[in-house]
């Protein structure tokens, strides 16, 4: 039985090698994967060089500002870079568009800058071409366009009813089918298999990538495997091997394509100035700074100025919060919309998955930013109580010299994947294992039953 | 003529259940990019009308302590020059300038284009125009990674396929059928056939985008986006330009293609190479043709120049003084003298960065152009986000009116600036306006309708093959 499966296997391997449009689409797709990733890890390795360049530069412009007063260094502010972690050479997701720095200044919270997609290309709607992208709308095509016929022009030409003459059972002849496009997949993505996995344990430590690299690519596999299962599926059930093509490649377009792209509004949000607006009208609500010396009631031995300073730093910052964490709460709620419908698109709960592990989604750029905002009130606390330290009259006189710049600490971005972060990633997870289940069930039911005969 | 009637009654009969999903599919994700483009537009404005209102604000503000403070001096019997109050100060009111911003357009909601990606706005100082402060507007980052959906993506990337749905088999299956010689013993060959059947189908596109012209015109004002008729019917006329080329097309591979679901995957792996590989191909290539300065570059040069200029500002004054000598003469000029060194220093450091992107900038979009030429979808989405003025051509106009406005706006204030003056009541109201003009919708529509001439070659091409196979006089294709 074995040598029967293992026999029709090796026909549909060398019918497909004939048919050369058959070798152009594999091929095709095999030189994109290799192409993409080589493109990327490129992008990747510029980003970082001038991203660890430019890190060293501000640090020694911070740390040789000379003498200044700390409050005035603090208006001139400090910059936060976001790392790229390397698994996102196969997954860059949303990082080009979230900004690449953040200004850490006194009295102000920015938003993140410098978004590289600013100075990218990118000439059509749908036209991303990472590996990621690749993976999950290439790969499938391919699976469609060489599949299709699996079942469904077997039975036009008549082969099927001879297989089965021939003693092939049908879940065997699926499974033949199923085993020859899933090697055909396999053979097609081991090249860039082998490429990033070496490029990335050059990068990253096991300890550090491991998990999430397995994780990846076994969602990846798992997620063929559910479109090799419709696929299979949908040839079986088609009449014509043409219905066939139409159905699938109608899943394809929406499960991919048209519903998670017609999904999401960019502009569900406050307009930039109107926020910046309501931020400054309850700034204007804030005491100043006649009335809150009056309030603080501090005795003679206190620096009272520096009291006010730190009062009032702590009322914006408050102010600040209050609005940018609503807008980054309207962030995560569209996410977290557009995500809810990932059980039902198996494209959304990969897309979720694998920026998750790679760390390009959005909550992993707003850790970054907490962490970030966190380091800026650090930061500016640290020079502040140095003017605690001063008599009043020295406050805004005082000038500091290059040891305090020195004294603040360097900023240090979260790189390891959150708890929640794995639970989403495993909850998508779960999806696609439920579509694989679903999938493997439909077709399981569904093969003692497949018309043999046109 | 009642033949073709038959026929094309015959052949509404078999496509009917298609045609209600297809035109339900188009006008349902018509009301989806609608909700999405009314979002954008009201966006936009939100945020220009934000900075128009900050703006107003901001002149009336000064001029009301200025007038104040013109008062007060007067009532003490002093004069009201020089004064060294910080509003009236000319140095300090030209680099802190009002924020200028493009006027959103309604059709830009249509297609939203490398608007969101692009800043809508600018901080006006007195540092040339180019390297005034942008100002960006939020969008949402996940929508802008899966790019824009919007109703020129619904005419250039999902009308075809339902076009292709509607078209990938015409004569295939009668052929595999033997209807193809019964055909022709009433007259009907397969170049006749294939014209009538064609012919429907550019009825039914053509009634397809009507339906959805209206649904625009309906619908679209209902979610805030006011479009005009001329929005519309413009993009209509490009769509069945567009149409006509897909037909073409189609009828083209059912003269050389025997099998539908052959013509299906040629169609298919026609539009995927066209709206994704192609362009995305294209992009990486152009991109690493002419790459452009990195934004940490210039964020060093520019930190980098501060520092200096804040270290040295004595020096950077003096020598400063040395090359404006006019400045000598003013009154206070100290701190217009520290604005005007500073802006100076920055400019010197920084305009080289900004030169280079600009060139290349203009390099990528002459190679744009060609991208055109091989993929008819981007050439759609083109033609579309030019006549909406959601494209690099309609922005530019905006940043060379920036331009015009920077000599404007410093030849208003550098002669106050170089006298020691402080701004008078009167003089806030002869603030330069800034207005701008959007390039007429006429010349827009020009320029799209532009490219079409490479289709006109290839609809003639796919005629003269058409004929060339039918003059064969054969019984089928």
């Amino acid at each position: 039985m074995m040598q029967r499966m293992w026999a029709l296997w090796q026909y549909r391997w060398r019918q497909d090698l004939k048919r050369p449009w058959v070798v152009a689409v594999w091929c095709g797709m095999l030189l994109l994967l290799l192409w993409s990733t080589v493109q990327e890890t490129r992008s990747y390795g510029h980003y970082q060089r001038a991203q660890a360049e430019i890190m060293a530069q501000q640090r020694h412009l911070w740390e040789h500002q000379g003498a200044l007063n700390p409050h005035t260094a603090v208006h001139h502010g400090l910059y936060a870079f976001k790392p790229w972690l390397p698994l996102s050479v196969l997954e860059p997701g949303l990082q080009a568009y979230l900004g690449s720095t953040v200004f850490l200044e006194g009295h102000r919270q920015h938003i993140s800058a410098f978004a590289p997609a600013a100075d990218q290309l990118r000439l059509s709607a749908l036209a991303l071409l990472s590996p990621a992208a690749l993976f999950q709308q290439g790969v499938p095509l391919v699976i469609i366009l060489l599949g299709y016929g699996c079942i469904a022009q077997l039975r036009a030409q008549g082969t099927l009813a001879f297989l089965v003459a021939y003693g092939l059972s049908r879940r065997q002849i699926l499974l033949a089918e199923g085993l020859y496009l899933f090697s055909l997949v396999l053979l097609m993505v081991l090249p860039t298999f082998v490429l990033s996995s070496w490029w990335l344990f050059q990068e990253a430590s096991w300890q550090s990538t491991g998990w999430q690299w397995l994780v990846f690519w076994g969602a990846f596999g798992l997620y063929w495997a559910i479109f090799i299962q419709v696929t299979l599926l949908v040839s079986g059930v088609s009449s014509k091997s043409r219905q066939a093509l139409f159905v699938l490649f109608m899943v394809w377009l929406f499960n991919g394509l048209v519903l998670p792209r017609s999904m999401m509004s960019a502009a569900d949000l406050p307009a930039y100035s109107v926020l910046q607006a309501h931020i400054q009208q309850e700034l204007d609500t804030l005491p100043d700074w006649q009335t809150r010396l009056s309030q603080l009631h501090l005795p003679p031995e206190v620096n009272a100025e520096a009291e006010v300073l730190k009062a009032s730093e702590a009322d914006e910052t408050a102010v600040f919060a209050k609005h940018m964490q609503a807008l980054y709460e309207r962030y995560t709620q569209g996410v977290a919309g557009y995500y809810r419908w990932r059980m039902f698109v198996p494209a959304l709960a990969l897309q979720q998955l694998s920026q998750g592990l790679a760390q390009s989604d959005l909550s992993s750029h707003q850790n970054f930013l907490q962490a970030a905002e966190a380091y800026r009130q650090g930061y500016i606390l640290q020079l502040n109580a140095v003017l605690s330290e001063r008599s009043a009259e020295e406050t805004f006189s005082y000038e500091a010299g290059n040891d305090l710049w020195q004294q603040v600490p360097e900023f240090e971005a979260p790189q390891a994947l959150t708890v929640s972060q794995w639970r989403e990633a495993l909850k998508s997870l779960g999806c696609l294992g439920l579509w694989w289940l679903g999938s493997f069930g439909v077709l399981g039911f569904y093969q003692r039953r497949y018309e043999v005969l046109p | 003529m009642s033949g073709l009637l038959a026929l094309w009654r015959m052949e509404y009969l078999r496509l009917r259940t298609l045609l209600f999903w297809s035109l339900l599919a188009l006008v349902c994700l018509t009301g989806v990019a609608l909700r999405n483009g009314g979002d954008f537009y009201h966006h936009q404005l939100a945020q220009q009308q934000q900075l128009q209102q900050g703006n107003a604000q901001w002149v009336q503000q000064n001029a009301a302590k200025t007038r104040r403070r013109e008062q007060a001096l007067r009532e003490e019997g002093k004069p009201i020059q020089p004064d060294r109050k910080i509003y009236r100060n000319p140095a300090y009111l030209a680099n802190q300038g009002p924020t200028l911003s493009v006027p959103p357009l309604p059709s830009q909601g249509l297609s939203l284009g490398e608007l969101p990606q692009l800043p809508t706005a600018h901080e006006v100082s007195l540092l040339p125009a180019s390297l005034w402060k942008p100002v960006h507007n939020v969008f949402h980052p996940m929508a802008l990674w899966l790019g824009a959906f919007d109703w020129g993506v619904v005419l250039a990337y999902v009308f075809p396929l339902c076009l292709m749905v509607l078209g990938f088999d015409l004569l295939t299956d009668e052929r595999l059928r033997g209807h193809l010689p019964l055909y022709a013993t009433y007259q009907w060959p397969w170049p006749r056939l294939l014209a009538a059947k064609i012919s429907l189908r550019l009825l039914l596109s053509t009634f397809f985008l009507a339906i959805l012209g209206l649904e625009v015109l309906c619908v679209a004002p209902r979610l805030g986006l006011p479009v005009s008729g001329a929005d519309v019917a413009g993009a209509l006329l490009l769509s069945a330009a567009y149409s006509l080329f897909w037909w073409m097309l189609v009828a083209v591979l059912h003269v050389f293609m025997r099998s539908p679901a052959q013509i299906a995957v040629i169609l298919g792996s026609l539009w995927f190479l066209w709206a994704w590989l192609l362009p995305a191909i294209a992009a990486q290539a152009i991109a690493a043709q002419y790459p452009v300065p990195s934004r940490f570059t210039y964020l060093q040069r520019y930190r980098e120049t501060e520092e200096r200029v804040r270290k040295a500002q004595t020096d950077h004054n003096a020598s400063y003084l040395d090359t404006h000598p006019e400045l000598k003469s003013g009154a206070d000029n100290t701190y217009a003298l520290k604005q005007l060194a500073r802006s100076e220093a920055l400019a010197q450091a920084l305009s080289p960065i900004v030169q280079t992107y600009e060139r290349q900038l203009e390099a990528r979009l002459q190679a744009l152009q060609w991208v055109r030429f091989v993929s008819p979808i981007y050439a759609h989405q083109w033609s579309l986000q030019r006549f909406w003025g959601s494209d690099r051509a309609f922005y530019g106009a905006y940043l060379e009116q920036l331009e015009t406005f920077s000599a404007r706006w410093q030849s208003f204030f550098l002669p106050q600036i170089q006298q020691g003056k402080a701004l008078e009541t009167q003089g806030f109201a002869r603030f330069p306006a800034y207005t701008f003009q959007a390039p007429p919708m006429a010349q827009r529509l020009l320029q799209a309708f532009s490219g079409l001439w490479v289709w006109l070659v290839f609809w003639l091409l796919a005629l003269g093959l058409i004929g060339y196979r039918a003059s064969a006089h054969e019984p089928t294709p």
